[in-house]
């Protein structure tokens, strides 16, 4: 008899896994039967909030030249959790980058291409500075109207969900699947964690270096999310030689080199871990440990050397760590 | 010729009295005196005892903030992935296999 169901399968341009535990009801389908129906929802969801597809709500929703939109409660929702985003990341983490994104020569999926030397595009990168929100925050011109079922925006601002719809997936998957007993979704390392067992028995998630790949950390979560940004999987080479990722800075539209090439950030839920690691990224060492000082998380700076911050344990290998004063 | 005669023997008295008045008035001018001393804080008594008594010397806390910082060095590689495709596993004791990664994707 099967207790326990591991699903691992590819979308949204990313690896998906889905952990579940068994039901905590009779009548509740079996834990594999539970994970094949959470797979179609999320191959479902990744067709209509997909960018990339033509064909999807997303982009109907986006080629609109409408005021006002009609759109479903799933696509209002990703929008209201970028708007959410925007608004606790000051502006950094911004949905309406998509012309931006564009320009710099992510107009279509990268899935499955070959990324640069990031060592390479590190040598070439101009200075290092922090992020700077978008001074004219067109996201605050946003408007989803729930009562209405509709979306109101100027004509031609365009919404790209990026890391926030991977979050929001994971996040409402572990909420449909409230009654199992143990349920983790990996949304391509935006990770949910739900049902009792995780808080009788802490739930262990390695953190990937950027890098090298190795496990630098484990964290044990007893519910939440955790999430990591980086630069090493979506760095490519632009016909003026010169380098670009998919991590724009909202003010010039162009990738953001702020010294550091990964974050990984606890949240209370994945939307809020992913909101907060790509934060702390684009806010550069000196400000990403205020980011990440209340649930914690990990940065990677350019060298490589990675760097614990706040209160994630003390179970770790291979890192850096920032002694305590003594007066 | 007659005598004069002898009136009230002030002098002495008067003397007596004034002599008290005096010495009343030149209590209350003391007393005033070092009430006003102390008042502003110059404590005859302290101040002669602390006279006794040598300065102490002012304690100086000096706090010495030490940040250690110690770094292990990673040495750069290409990413190092696990191929993994869609299983789906089951059994007793711990149901999965490798604990869940987050990772830049």
């Amino acid at each position: 008899m099967r207790f326990a169901s591991d699903t691992t399968f590819r979308s949204m341009g990313s690896e998906i896994r889905l952990i579940v535990d068994a039901p905590l009801t009779a009548s509740s389908p079996s834990a594999a039967e539970a994970a094949a129906r959470e797979q179609l929802y999320v191959e479902d969801c990744a067709r209509r909030l997909s960018r990339f597809r033509p064909e999807s709500e997303l982009s109907a929703f986006n080629a609109d030249r409408l005021t006002e939109v009609q759109a479903s409660p799933l696509l209002r929702t990703m929008i209201s959790a970028g708007l959410w985003a925007a608004r606790i990341s000051g502006g950094l983490v911004d949905p309406t980058l998509v012309d931006q994104i564009e320009r710099v020569g992510y107009a279509k999926t990268r899935e499955g291409r070959v990324p640069a030397s990031l060592k390479d595009a590190l040598a070439a990168a101009p200075p290092r500075r922090p992020a700077q929100p978008d001074p004219h925050a067109r996201w605050r011109l946003v408007r989803v109207e729930g009562e209405r079922g509709t979306v109101r925006r100027p004509p031609g601002v365009r919404i790209d969900p990026g890391g926030i719809a991977k979050g929001l997936i994971a996040d409402t998957v572990v909420a449909r699947l409230g009654h199992y007993r143990r349920v983790v979704v990996d949304c391509g390392g935006d990770i949910a964690i739900g049902g009792v067992a995780p808080q009788l028995e802490e739930e262990a998630v390695e953190v990937e270096h950027p890098l090298t790949g190795e496990c630098v950390h484990t964290l044990r979560l007893s519910g939440g999310g955790v999430a990591t940004s980086g630069l090493n999987v979506n760095v490519w080479r632009r016909q003026d030689g010169s380098y670009a990722h998919h991590l724009l800075d909202p003010a010039t539209g162009e990738p953001a080199w702020t010294g550091l090439i990964g974050a990984t950030a606890v949240g209370r839920s994945a939307l809020e871990a992913e909101t907060r690691a790509k934060t702390a990224l684009l806010r550069g060492p000196s400000q990403a440990r205020a980011v990440l000082a209340e649930h914690g998380g990990l940065i990677v700076h350019d060298s490589g050397d990675v760097e614990l911050v706040g209160p994630i344990g003390d179970t770790r290998r291979g890192l850096a760590t920032i002694g305590r004063g003594v007066g | 010729m007659a005598e004069p005669s002898p009136g009230p023997a002030r002098g002495p008295a008067f003397g007596r009295l004034g002599a008290g008045w005096g010495a009343v008035l030149l209590f209350a001018f003391v007393v005033a005196l070092l009430a006003g001393r102390l008042a502003a804080g110059d404590d005859p008594g302290l101040l002669a005892r602390e006279a006794a008594v040598p300065p102490r010397p002012r304690r100086i806390l000096v706090r010495r903030f030490e940040i250690r910082r110690i770094v292990h060095h990673l040495p750069p590689s290409e990413p190092i992935r696990n191929a993994t495709s869609a299983t789906t596993s089951a059994g007793g004791g711990p149901e999965w296999s490798s604990p869940a990664v987050t990772r830049v994707s």
